[in-house]
């Protein structure tokens, strides 16, 4: 237990933050206009001020109350992000059949549970799989292989 | 006999060969994905609907639709056996499913519920064509100023009453609605939050917006996490499936009571089925002679929630077809898939395009039958599947999360931006902020913006005008009444919380 409830505090205010510095942007790059001739502007400035007071609506009652801190997980997001970007990478340079296998075996070391050989077999089962869906299947407009080196 | 026509032309069109089978592959693939513990309804529609999108606008909805209610029976398999909702119109299903299992009776449990699904289905299915049209006739005098109210109206208590905090569900609705004004203003052309960028432009995707909340987040925060619900095997070898006498006479009552609340409760904005459910439950438990069987197996409590949630999952169906506001996330995304289809729901759709709308309908009809003759004989395939450990599980969802995100527009950076999404998502569920809310602020925000344009330019800028008209006036006032209600509410609960702050913690 921590003595404020910190989780609701930073969300607050990171909500308070995020929507005064939109309605700012927006103040000084968008024309605001007239209620009867509404500008681009006057949506995001007028949803920017609701979402600050949200955020101070959220956080002010929290800083007089107990809260539970978040854990953060760092491992299965810097695999999951390593794996996703290699699927943005790899999928129009060398095609649909090693992105998807090479994805399928990253993400699995998320969790420690995966044996290395089983990976390597979901990866390729996931490779057949995926091929016939949308390949065979569905017949998306995606190269199977594509190595151009 | 009007409404037997409708009938004839919306199943000329669901019953071709091609539609049946994208209905039942619907079905199967969102039942599949439903099935997953922790996978809930708005994961799984949003990881399968690219799937749809090359198909042609009829086929495409009605397996959207069969993916839709695959998903809700797949949850509710999941919360019978491992006590895992994967939604939170499922909880309930928890209360009595899962004592029915562990009493080793899943396969009763898991046959009422099918047959209870078909029931509540059809109900609201038929509520839902009686209405459709009368309302759709009404809303056609509608301006601007009466959509923009109801659509506040729907964000307000979307995010106010089925949320446990308040404050939390109207920051995440707003703050969706930001985030749609990113991209081109439709009425002036500025390129709005762009910063120079050529793809942002377009905006955001509903599609990869709701993949990276609902998807890449979910697996972010349940990847690592202790597991240690498992099945009993007892329970998977579903022995016994066809319930007794005694569980059919105590069915039929609760189930049309279930089916009566859920449609009702279904078709008002914001409520929507995880409040059907609930309301189901209490007046099951509240009239019921024997009000303390419930909570340990009782099939009375399994039945009308389930009745409940599927008739609400129909006749949320209502404002979203009639009038092109959704009432809830889940809708939001269904009407966010009909959009990238190009079909714009509104009161015009039924006169338009009558065999688009009637085929619609009766493939939801046709779709529900389809879970009854699939669902029977395949609750074991569905039971040995949740035995699969999840870790085996998440890189496969993972792989079709990325090649649903690329295959939209054929752009890697749409991968990109589901991860960005999914970072906002694993975020908002570490603050404990819901995403529902932001979805359904995101669908309905430039929507919000246009009509509320629209009628300040009919207006010419006189706000009094707007509230003076009779429907926009009251839908207004009752929106304002939901906010003073929250807020009053909120305020109690604050002074409570300082009451508690202010007590000696170490007395106990």
């Amino acid at each position: 237990m921590l003595d404020r409830d910190y989780r609701d505090i930073v969300s607050g205010l990171g909500l308070t933050l995020t929507g005064s510095a939109a309605a700012l942007y927006a103040l000084s790059e968008y024309n605001i206009g007239t209620f009867s001739r509404m500008g681009p502007g006057m949506m995001p400035v007028s949803l920017g001020i609701i979402l600050a007071v949200f955020g101070l609506v959220i956080a002010i009652p929290a800083l007089s109350r107990r809260g539970e801190a978040a854990q953060l997980k760092l491992r299965p997001i810097v695999v999951m992000s390593i794996s996703i970007l290699s699927f943005a990478l790899m999928i129009e340079k060398v095609g649909i059949v090693p992105a998807v296998f090479f994805t399928t075996v990253i993400a699995t070391f998320s969790e420690t549970q995966v044996p290395f050989a089983k990976a390597l077999m979901l990866g390729a089962g996931m490779t057949l799989l995926t091929w016939s869906i949308f390949i065979l299947g569905l017949g998306l407009p995606i190269a199977s292989f594509d190595w151009s080196f | 006999m009007e409404l037997l026509a409708n009938f004839a032309l919306g199943l000329e069109t669901a019953v071709t060969p091609t539609n049946l089978f994208f209905c039942f592959a619907g079905v199967f693939l969102g039942t599949f994905v439903g099935v997953i513990p922790g996978v809930g309804p708005l994961a799984a529609i949003s990881m399968l609907f690219p799937i749809t999108f090359y198909l042609e606008p009829t086929a495409a909805l009605i397996m959207l639709a069969g993916i839709y209610y695959g998903t809700t029976y797949g949850g509710s398999t999941a919360s019978i056996l491992l006590n895992i909702p994967g939604a939170t119109s499922s909880a309930v299903t928890c209360l009595d499913g899962y004592p029915m299992a562990k009493q080793g009776r899943a396969g009763v449990a898991l046959f009422m519920t099918t047959i209870a699904s078909f029931v509540g289905g059809s109900f609201g299915i038929i509520i839902l064509s009686l209405f459709s049209p009368l309302i759709a006739e009404y809303a056609l005098t509608f301006g601007p100023a009466e959509y923009f109210s109801l659509m506040v109206l729907g964000l307000i208590a979307a995010s106010t009453i089925a949320n446990a905090s308040p404050s939390k569900g109207l920051a995440m609705v707003v703050f969706g609605m930001l985030i749609a004004t990113v991209g081109t203003d439709s009425q002036s052309g500025v390129g709005r939050f762009t910063f120079g960028s050529m793809s942002l432009l377009e905006g955001f995707g509903i599609s990869a917006m709701a993949m990276g909340l609902f998807g890449v987040g979910e697996i972010l925060s349940s990847v690592g996490a202790t597991r240690d619900a498992k099945i009993d095997s007892s329970s998977a070898k579903l022995l016994n499936m066809l319930p007794t006498k005694d569980d059919w006479r105590r069915s039929w009552a609760p189930g049309l009571r279930g089916s009566s609340i859920g449609s009702f409760i279904g078709a008002l904005p914001g409520t929507g089925p995880s409040i059907a459910v609930f309301m189901a439950y209490a007046v099951e438990k509240r009239i019921s002679k024997t009000p303390e069987r419930f909570g340990t197996g009782a099939i009375e409590g399994l039945v009308a929630p389930e009745t409940a949630n599927n008739a609400a999952d129909q006749t949320a169906f209502i404002p979203t077809l009639t009038l092109g506001i959704p009432g809830s996330a889940t809708m939001a995304l269904m009407l966010g898939a009909l959009m990238i289809h190009g079909i714009q729901p509104g009161p015009t759709l039924i006169v338009e395009q009558p065999s688009l709308f009637w085929g619609l309908i009766m493939s939801f009809w046709i779709g529900n039958l389809l879970l009854l003759v699939l669902n029977l004989p395949l609750i074991g395939l569905w039971v040995r599947l949740l035995l699969i450990p999840y870790h085996y599980l998440y890189p496969a969802i993972l792989v079709f999360l990325c090649i649903g995100a690329y295959s939209v527009r054929a752009n890697p950076a749409d991968v990109l931006i589901v991860l960005g999404f999914g970072f906002v998502g694993y975020a908002m569920r570490l603050a404990d902020l819901p995403a529902a809310p932001l979805l359904l602020g995101f669908v309905l925000g430039p929507l919000v913006e246009m009509q509320f344009r629209r009628s300040m330019v009919l207006a010419r800028g006189d706000v009094i005008d707007v509230i003076s008209r009779p429907i926009a006036g009251t839908v207004l006032a009752i929106s304002l009444a939901i906010l003073v209600w929250t807020l009053v509410g909120a305020i109690v609960r604050y002074c409570h919380g300082r009451k508690d702050l202010n007590e000696p913690s170490t007395g106990k």
